[in-house]
């Protein structure tokens, strides 16, 4: 690895990490607010609690739109973030197909089929790897 | 009310609502290849990506199918061969370079692309400037009318252009 490569896997390390560091933040503090709202139940920490969900979710998509645009296989959650990437679209699409064939005609039928059976074959690839990298990261 | 019973024959709606659909499939296709392709680029040399690789063959080949399957339901033949035009049992010549730049955004629908990417994916030419994008496009939208597809392509502002994913307003 030349010093432009090395430059360019720092700088992207910097930003995915500065991602992350937002994501625990907001974690951190939604779960501190959860607590708080656990001990007294007043109805303004319910609301802060929910705006902090939302900010936490924002967070974490962010992150793993981050991860997907700069990261590499070199960083921890790559693989977990692309796989979950990959299923979560597979599934959409999957759904989107079998919903759509009892309104096809006939002709369309099959190949719609097909198309579902090939999905749901990858996806269920994919989330065997997922597995995998989740087994491994814990290790 | 006449009209309005005269809709919803069988077979009308579901026409345009399936064209719709596949325009939906097709733009997920497309993000899950683009998010394949760059896991791809960085796993390049690992054991995943030999597995990756070859889904996105499977998955390429299948987006390929329903972009024919969408410009079919749409209605719109293009011959590559000769640049001619077909829709509604009308027929139009169109130049070789209007030909491909139509086949290609039937084939990408419901999504706008800009003047560069356009002569760069349409026509594989990345010199045109943006003003002779312009002009073809404005051209061709013109040549369109004479079949009744004045409204197919569209122009989101500071997006690019792009065609409508029913034709509805043609049809």
């Amino acid at each position: 690895m030349n010093d432009k490569d090395s430059q360019a896997m720092r700088f992207a390390h910097d930003i995915v990490t500065s991602r992350l560091l937002i994501l625990q933040s907001k974690r951190l503090i939604l779960r501190c607010k959860q607590k708080w709202l656990d001990a007294n139940g007043e109805e303004w920490l319910r609301l802060e609690v929910e705006q902090m969900c939302l900010e936490a979710e924002d967070a974490q998509h962010r992150y793993r739109t981050t991860m997907l645009a700069w990261g590499s296989p070199e960083f921890q959650d790559y693989w977990l973030i692309a796989y979950a990437r990959l299923i979560e679209m597979g599934s959409v699409l999957t759904t989107r197909l079998r919903e759509a064939t009892t309104q096809l005609p006939l002709g369309e039928r099959y190949q719609v089929s097909a198309d579902v059976e090939m999905l749901e074959d990858i996806v269920s690839n994919w989330t065997e790897s997922l597995r995998e990298e989740m087994a491994a990261a814990v290790a | 009310m006449q009209a309005r019973e005269l809709g919803e024959f069988p077979g009308e709606d579901l026409t345009t609502s399936v064209l719709a659909e596949v325009a939906g499939w097709i733009s997920i296709y497309e993000e899950m290849v683009a998010v394949l392709r760059s896991v791809i680029a960085r796993a390049d040399g690992t054991a995943e990506g030999d597995d990756l690789r070859r889904q996105l063959a499977t998955i390429e080949n299948r987006l390929a199918s329903w972009r024919d399957r969408h410009s079919e339901l749409a209605g719109v033949v293009i011959d590559r061969a000769d640049h001619s035009l077909t829709y509604g049992g009308k027929s139009l010549k169109l130049t070789r370079r209007e030909a491909d730049l139509l086949d290609f955004l039937l084939r990408h629908p419901k999504r706008p692309f800009t003047s560069r990417q356009l002569a760069t994916l349409a026509w594989q030419n990345s010199r045109l400037s943006d003003a002779q994008v312009r002009t073809y496009i404005m051209r061709l939208r013109s040549r369109l009318r004479e079949v009744g597809l004045e409204e197919v392509i569209t122009v989101a502002r500071n997006q690019g252009y792009g065609v409508t994913a029913t034709l509805g307003g043609a049809r």
